[in-house]
């Protein structure tokens, strides 16, 4: 046996060695991977939570606009919806008219206690669903139906 | 510079320990989605499970009246199949308003209950009963 060939402890030093060091470049390769495929989902989260003022915002100009399109329907049927025509039943909005980046209104008009009730949905658990009642008279009031479901991580 | 054949032997467990390791670590990674993905997955069933649900109690109120109704939960005398209770699951809250996109169809929503999920969105038909799932956000599906 040669004397300089290394001894079977120091084989098993070099294949543990090896081991440690082909998992952790892999695991270095893959992590990165992961972090950028996950980067486009965590930039949106980033544009749309915890800015309560712009939800809020959006939420009445949605509202607001889709309640002036309710009202201002001439057509003699019930609106029950917001998009679509008057003659169906309509409010003449399109689907881009009661989408928002972060709140999407029900499209539907809702007649309950002699008002008319818009429902608009968050997109995430960060805003609550509201509700938009008002009546053709100029009465209407936004009230919280569910509150927000995150406050903080 | 070439090495000897006696390096290439000495140091021929750590490159075979190497390419294992790496491998291993690949596996493992590739294992991933079958165990992460499974929790955050239970969390997106929920909520599409609820709607599910509450897809099935808008057409039977449907069916029962031959009326869309604007509400899951009705008034005690429209005889609801549905309690306010049963909304909350852990995960995702299914609101309490089901909209129609178009004359013989609706739609329920989900919001979740955490913030690494989006709003789910069903729209149905009442006829079929068909379905189609919409995420108002990024599918964090793998």
């Amino acid at each position: 046996m040669d004397r300089n060939e290394p001894t079977l402890l120091t084989k098993a030093a070099r294949f543990v060695s090896g081991l440690f060091c082909g998992a952790a470049l892999m695991f270095a390769v893959i992590s990165a991977f992961l972090i950028m495929e996950t980067t486009p989902f965590e930039e949106w989260w980033m544009a749309v939570d915890s800015d309560t003022e712009s939800a809020e915002a959006e939420a009445g100009q949605l509202f607001e606009s889709a309640s002036n399109a309710v009202l201002e329907t001439d057509s003699e049927d019930e609106v029950v919806r917001l998009t679509g025509a008057q003659d169906e039943g309509g409010a003449g909005l399109v689907r881009a008219d009661i989408v928002g980046e972060h709140y999407v209104l029900a499209d539907t008009v809702i007649q309950e206690d002699g008002r008319l009730v818009l429902v608009a949905v968050p997109r995430n658990g960060y805003y609550p669903v509201l509700e938009y009642r008002f009546t053709n008279t100029g009465d209407a009031e936004t009230v919280v139906t569910m509150p927000a479901a995150v406050t903080s991580e | 510079m070439a090495l000897s054949e006696k390096t290439k032997a000495a140091w021929r467990p750590f490159v075979v320990g190497f390419i294992l390791g790496g491998l291993a670590c690949l596996v493992g990674a590739a294992l991933i989605p079958l165990t992460t993905s499974s929790g955050r997955d239970a969390r997106q069933s929920e909520g599409e499970q609820m709607i599910g649900a509450f897809k099935g109690v808008a057409r039977v109120n449907y069916g029962q009246s031959g009326r869309h109704f604007d509400r899951l939960v009705l008034k005690p005398e429209e005889s609801s199949h549905a309690k306010y209770g049963e909304l909350d699951g852990k995960y995702y809250r299914v609101v309490n308003v089901v909209g129609t996109p178009s004359a013989g169809s609706g739609e329920i929503f989900a919001v979740p209950q955490d913030n690494h999920h989006s709003t789910i969105r069903m729209w149905f038909s009442y006829g079929g009963g068909d379905g189609k799932v919409e995420y108002l956000g990024p599918d964090r599906s793998p």
